[in-house]
């Protein structure tokens, strides 16, 4: 049973880093991963997210608006989530897990009770999606039903959950905590995981595995506990440490952009 | 048992004097843990029990019923559990693809070209083992009293399973793979018998001038394993007991010899020759149809041999659920870990059920492990775990101690 060997993966101190050098390293930490904000003008917030040429995303936010009588709840607010595919225009089973796993997530991370009785829109659209490109790529041999299946919906998923933090933050949402989540590929196993950033002033090396709050993971494949645990409370929260300040990087460019300071006192 | 809830002020007037008569009002636990989940949960939970009168480590009971498929010959396999009051009929049925690898020789090409690029890359190797196995194709139906379209939790639970059978490797691709026999009729004696071309019969042949392969058609044949699940009485999540259901039924499939008779045989392959011969001439009609009505596989329901299984990974599901509560006694057995708060623990529950435990225990834990070959203690790997958090805290310990229960939990369903 191969084991991940952490040693090659290893990330250096944030700390010591030039801060030039940090898009950098999280561009090829992140497999090419690049993101944008407020990028659709005719809704509350919006975000794209890219991971190379393998996957395109694009999520948009409506809301807080008045709701449906129908899924109005009478004390918090409504989560209307849709995940659209790029080839298909029915909704497909993929789509519905994906839905079902944000949800969870996002309802414990948007403080609902600040908007009673409204309606939050979040939709997501693929415009390159692993799964689908799988079915269609030529080179892929016949009767292979999506072999990387698995692999894909989880890498679907972590984009899925990054954008929707990106254009919650755009829409100025009110949130419990800031949430991101990574992947770690291993050689038999693949694991999601979405922490929860709730103190950030926890960011240093003397982090305690009691600190760290796992708001979702998932992992498919063969793995042994201890890569399991090493993953899940060791590798995958520096990753996801480095992609929180990544995304720090774009709060600031976007608060610059938001609020006008003056010099009048 | 019953919950009282002072609801109602009853007024009567009698002049000036208002008097108030505050009532307890009495619901059944069914009723409240409708209206008031929390509530009753937290009053069960003071008394170190759950609301379906079971302990907190203590699991749902189990019971397996693996009924022949006398009774229905399109089943390959058909299990029954009753899994608390919970009722699962699983039944396995096949489905036969053809896939025509000689007639497009670039879909041939290109899959041994994609096997050389993927072999020789380590970097892929996930996926290119992956492609060697075959996943399931599962259809949910839940009992709710109405028909209509399958509703999302039908449809996220079937997805899931075939997102884990495919990747934890359960099925290989081989052990689908159809070995085509022929049908002889001997012409003198009228005596029916069929060959299947494995090394055996071939030695057994006693004219060994003849290959075989030249009278079956050149395109491979495939099972597809399709699952259909019907769940009566829902009582809780469904996920362990389906994925437990399906693996019993699984390790019960036995495959059905298929063959194809000598004239079909014949005729399929003559005609096979003239088309490709003669490409460019229009093809006749009838003759496309002949082939196609005439090449019936036949399915031997007396001739079966059982689905080999990856049985390196075979484990069985659990799910755990994590709910914070006042601390009770110091001397109380289900103490496990102390959280942050003096007057607070999370306490871990096996196998949620009921609505009020649904409905309160955000953070959940399900994890399959796998099933040692031999007795021995030293396996600790995984096929699926995912962990949901949001509500308590779940920390390495309860993790930890969840893990060894399912492990336990495993290794009791596997001898069952």
């Amino acid at each position: 049973m191969p084991t991940l060997d952490l040693e090659d993966l290893s990330i250096p101190d944030i700390h010591n880093l030039p801060p030039d050098a940090l898009p950098a390293l999280s561009s090829s930490l992140f497999d090419g991963l690049k993101f944008d904000t407020s990028i659709i003008s005719h809704c509350d917030g919006s975000s794209s997210l890219t991971i190379s040429d393998n996957l395109k995303l694009i999520c948009s936010i409506n809301g807080p608006i008045e709701s449906s009588l129908k899924l109005e709840l009478p004390d918090k607010l409504a989560l209307d989530i849709s995940v659209n595919s790029s080839l298909s225009t029915t909704n497909n089973s993929n789509n519905q897990l994906i839905e079902n796993n944000l949800r969870k997530l996002l309802i414990r991370k948007i403080n609902l009770s600040m908007y009673p009785k409204q309606l939050l829109v979040i939709n997501f659209q693929f415009l390159v999606s692993p799964s689908e490109n799988s079915l269609f790529q030529k080179n892929s041999p016949p009767n292979t039903p999506s072999s990387s299946s698995s692999s894909s919906y989880l890498l679907e998923l972590m984009a899925c959950i990054n954008a929707a933090y990106l254009a919650l933050l755009d829409a100025n949402i009110s949130l419990t905590s800031s949430f991101n989540s990574v992947i770690i590929n291993n050689n038999s196993s693949n694991h999601l995981i979405c922490y929860d950033h709730n103190h950030l002033h926890t960011i240093n090396n003397s982090t305690t595995d009691h600190d760290i709050i796992i708001l979702y993971s998932e992992s498919l494949g063969r793995f042994s506990q201890s890569t399991l645990f090493n993953i899940l409370f060791n590798f995958g929260y520096k990753k996801s440490l480095l992609l929180n300040f990544h995304f720090a990087s774009l709060y600031k460019s976007i608060i610059k952009q938001k609020f006008i300071y003056t010099d009048n006192k | 048992m019953s919950a009282a809830k002072i609801d109602s002020a009853q007024v009567n007037n009698q002049g000036d004097d208002e008097v108030f008569e505050l009532k307890p009002m009495n619901f059944n636990p069914y009723v409240l843990q409708r209206i008031a989940p929390d509530l009753l949960l937290k009053k069960y939970l003071d008394l170190n029990i759950r609301p379906s009168l079971r302990s907190f480590n203590e699991f749902k009971s189990i019971q397996i019923n693996d009924s022949n498929l006398q009774d229905n010959q399109n089943l390959l396999a058909k299990t029954t559990v009753k899994n608390g009051n919970t009722i699962v009929i699983c039944g396995i049925f096949a489905k036969i693809t053809e896939q025509s690898l000689t007639s497009d020789s670039s879909i041939l090409e290109s899959s041994q070209l994609y096997n050389e690029i993927y072999e020789n890359d380590p970097s892929n190797q996930n996926q290119n083992t992956n492609s060697e196995f075959m996943p399931i194709y599962p259809i949910i139906e839940i009992a709710r009293g109405r028909f209509g379209a399958p509703t999302d939790e039908e449809m996220i639970l079937a997805k899931k399973l075939y997102n884990l059978i495919l990747n934890s490797r359960l099925i290989p691709k081989s052990s689908l793979k159809i070995n085509l026999g022929i049908k002889f009729t001997d012409p003198i004696t009228n005596k029916e018998t069929t060959y299947y071309s494995n090394a055996d019969d071939e030695k057994n042949l006693e004219n060994k001038e003849f290959n075989l392969n030249d009278f079956k058609p050149k395109n491979n044949f495939n099972f597809n394993l399709h699952a259909t699940f019907k769940i009566f009485n829902r009582e809780g999540p469904l996920f362990d007991i389906i994925y437990s259901t399906l693996l019993k039924t699984l390790q019960n499939v036995h495959l059905p010899n298929v063959y194809i008779d000598e004239q079909n045989a014949y005729l399929s392959n003559i005609l096979n020759n003239s088309a490709h011969s003669n490409i460019n001439t229009s093809r006749n009609k009838n003759k496309n149809n002949l082939i196609e009505d005439d090449l019936s596989l036949i399915c031997d329901d007396s001739n079966t041999y059982p689905l080999i299984l990856n049985q390196s990974i075979i484990g069985f599901s659990s799910t755990f659920g994590f709910i914070d509560r006042i601390k009770s006694e110091p001397h109380n057995e289900n103490n496990i870990s102390p959280n942050d708060n003096d007057d607070k623990e999370t306490v871990l529950l096996c196998d949620i059920e009921g609505e009020a435990e649904e409905t309160e225990c955000y953070s959940r834990v399900n994890i399959i492990p796998i099933n040692n070959q031999n007795d021995s203690d030293d396996n600790d790997e995984f096929t699926y775990f995912s962990i949901t958090g949001g509500g308590s805290k779940i920390t390495k310990q309860l993790l930890r101690k969840a893990v060894w229960l399912s492990k336990q939990r495993s290794k009791y369903l596997q001898s069952l």
